[in-house]
């Protein structure tokens, strides 16, 4: 793509000197493809990567939990292109039906502290007074919490599974979006747009939902799109510590707890679940740079 | 004028006072730092149907007035009644319905429009809210609404950021209008704006109090801009009015230092004319420490110890002609003898 974009800008170049400036938005579409190549990008790979894991089972060769004793340790070939595990399942299907699950529990582990924070941290915001210090404290208090901590305490007392993750990864992760959201309430509350809103004898808590809320989220829906990444390395963490979902269901972290021990003598087992992670986050990471770019374009004059 | 018209608002002895910087650690320590006197004691009356303009200096707490008047800050002392109704002592609930009669148009058409709402969205929220109009007449309202004011209603589906300033501020008007006000406080409504659009924003203005029998009260700091829409002039020096006239009064004989001063500071529009007397002296003192008795005594050049020491009231000068200043006589001969000898 870069390739043909350096030939068509070289190409335009001398163009509107001679043709006068007609030719112009040639240009300029190259350089809006140029702008938004992030969130392309980044949108393109998460669409195949999510393609993959929904049709893991039509297209994985394998399945991801038939073991077979007599091929165990194969290295990747073109009978197991990701190789095959000490039980000799097929790591290939394997880490694409582990994509379906890391990145449902990806998702819904953002989802839920992006909102609760969210509302949380505007009210505190525009509420102030005692609700902000209180808010405020509280949030305080699940920060300075250490984020294991938090998790293996969550999780010893509900046993493991994914409701105990989804709750651990929401109680340790609410408090950055309350903070991030109130700091932008503080601003939008005192803009012109709400004292109008005010002026117009709109109720609090219309004025929060629809004037200040729409305005403020920007910052934390790229945040949330580029936390996903931690927070699928948080889920592989807790599978590693083996306080994820149960051995058999593969999951990216289980896969790399389990491919540690054969690590010299079977790379294939750790390396490319490893790998898929990265490419996950990288897809999140271009994504979000992407996000950033358009919605700060969007709320400019 | 034999029957005088039931002022519309009435404003008496509005205060509005902020804690001074630090000012809780400093009482914890036992010195309170000095509040900040925004608004220091103003009256004023407004009658149905009338502009009042309000002037002054950057600083001089005609915003902060406006707001107050609409309770958008909260004032510190006084009274507010808007057709006899005690404004001050509504709860929010009731205070909420009664912004419907009680309308304001900001000075930035930037920031005063919420970025995200298309001007439709903007405009049916207010109808809504108010219950203006029933649910399948209210597209309709919008389109008259947009068209009362000059815009084309096909283009309701667009941002703010679509538009141009003076657009953003019919956009603006339009919005104030929608709940069908009795008062609007325009705050600066034209300052913001190029000045080729200011007379198209201003006739608005007048129009819509024409065709809707709208009050308002017209902030302003362009003597120009006031001398054109105002039926009324109430001038501002650090907090408080220091005179308050008919605009043909205002402009003809200011009976105040300081109005005066600033009718001599206004461009004329006359090459041949050059300005021969500093027009005020001086820098405007700061509101957190503003001077004893009459606040304008520092600069003024009439000024006697009465002025240093006794706050001037205001007080009527002539027929519907007030001024706060001990030496008003004093001050209006001053202007007639330069008036003779600088036609």
């Amino acid at each position: 793509m870069s390739e043909a974009a350096a030939a068509a800008k070289s190409e335009a170049g001398p163009r509107p000197e001679i043709l006068g400036p007609r030719f112009v938005p040639n240009g300029i579409f190259v350089r809006r493809i140029g702008r938004h190549g992030a969130l392309l990008a980044g949108g393109g790979m998460l669409v195949a990567i999510l393609l993959a894991s929904i049709f893991a089972s039509s297209i994985s060769p394998y399945d991801p939990i038939a073991q077979n004793l007599r091929n165990t340790l194969q290295p990747p070939g073109w009978a197991h292109p990701f190789g095959t595990d000490n039980f000799g399942r097929d790591v290939f299907s394997r880490v694409l039906h582990a994509a379906r699950v890391d990145i449902a529990i990806g998702f819904f582990c953002v989802l839920f502290p992006w909102i609760i924070g969210s509302v949380v941290g505007g009210l505190a915001g525009y509420l102030g007074g005692f609700v902000d210090t209180l808010v405020m404290r509280t949030v305080d208090t699940f920060t300075a919490f250490p984020f294991l901590v938090m998790a293996i305490g969550v999780i010893a007392v509900l046993g493991p599974g994914v409701t105990s993750m989804l709750i651990a990864l929401t109680l340790s992760g609410w408090s950055i979006y309350a903070r991030i959201v109130r700091a932008e309430v503080l601003v939008a509350r005192k803009s012109d747009y709400v004292l109008a809103a005010r002026a117009m004898g709109y109720s609090n808590a219309r004025i929060l939902l629809r004037h200040i809320l729409p305005n403020v989220v920007t910052p934390t829906v790229i945040f949330a799109v580029t936390s996903m990444v931690l927070v699928i390395l948080s889920t592989v963490t807790l599978s590693f510590l083996g306080l994820g979902l149960a051995p058999p269901t593969p999951t990216w972290g289980t896969m790399i707890a389990e491919g540690r021990n054969f690590i010299f003598m079977a790379w294939w087992m750790v390396t490319l679940p490893g790998l898929a992670i990265v490419v996950v986050g990288l897809a999140l990471s271009l994504l979000g740079d992407g996000l950033a770019d358009l919605l700060r374009g969007q709320g400019s004059r | 004028m034999t029957i005088e018209a039931a002022p519309l608002l009435e404003v008496k002895n509005l205060s509005k006072t902020y804690a001074g910087r630090g000012a809780f650690l400093r009482s914890l320590m036992g010195r309170a730092g000095p509040p900040l006197r925004a608004v220091d004691q103003v009256s004023l009356e407004i009658r149905p149907r009338e502009i009042v303009s309000l002037v002054g200096e950057s600083g001089s707490g005609k915003t902060t007035l406006g707001r107050a008047i609409l309770r958008l800050v909260e004032p510190s002392d006084g009274e507010i009644r808007f057709r006899g109704l005690d404004v001050r002592a509504l709860s929010q609930k009731r205070l909420r319905a009664t912004r419907r009669d009680m309308q304001m148009v900001f000075q930035d058409p930037y920031s005063s429009l919420n970025p995200r709402m298309t001007v439709r969205a903007t405009l049916e929220e207010a109808l809504r809210v108010h219950r203006m109009r029933p649910a399948d007449q209210i597209a309709r309202r919008v389109d008259e609404l947009l068209e009362i004011v000059g815009l084309n209603p096909a283009h309701a589906g667009r941002l703010p950021r679509d538009f141009s300033g003076g657009q953003r501020q019919r956009i603006g008007i339009a919005r104030a209008l929608s709940v069908e006000p009795a008062f609007i406080v325009a705050d600066e409504p034209v300052s913001a704006v190029d000045v080729s659009v200011q007379a198209q924003i201003m006739n608005l203005l007048l129009d819509l109090r024409d065709r809707f029998d709208l009050t308002m009260l017209f902030i302003a700091h362009d003597l120009s801009v006031v001398r054109y829409v105002s039926d009324r002039v109430a001038v501002m020096y650090l907090g408080r009015i220091v005179e308050y006239a008919k605009q043909a009064d205002i402009f003809a004989r200011p009976r105040h230092p300081y109005t005066q001063g600033l009718l001599r500071a206004a461009p004329r529009a006359d090459p041949l004319h050059r300005s021969t007397t500093v027009a005020i002296a001086g820098e405007p003192p700061s509101a957190l420490n503003p001077p004893s008795g009459c606040h304008f005594h520092t600069r003024c050049p009439i000024a006697t110890d009465l002025c240093r020491q006794t706050r001037p009231l205001l007080a009527a000068a002539a027929s519907e002609h007030l001024v706060a200043c001990h030496h008003a006589d004093h001050a209006v001969a001053n202007w007639g003898a330069s008036a003779a000898a600088n036609p």
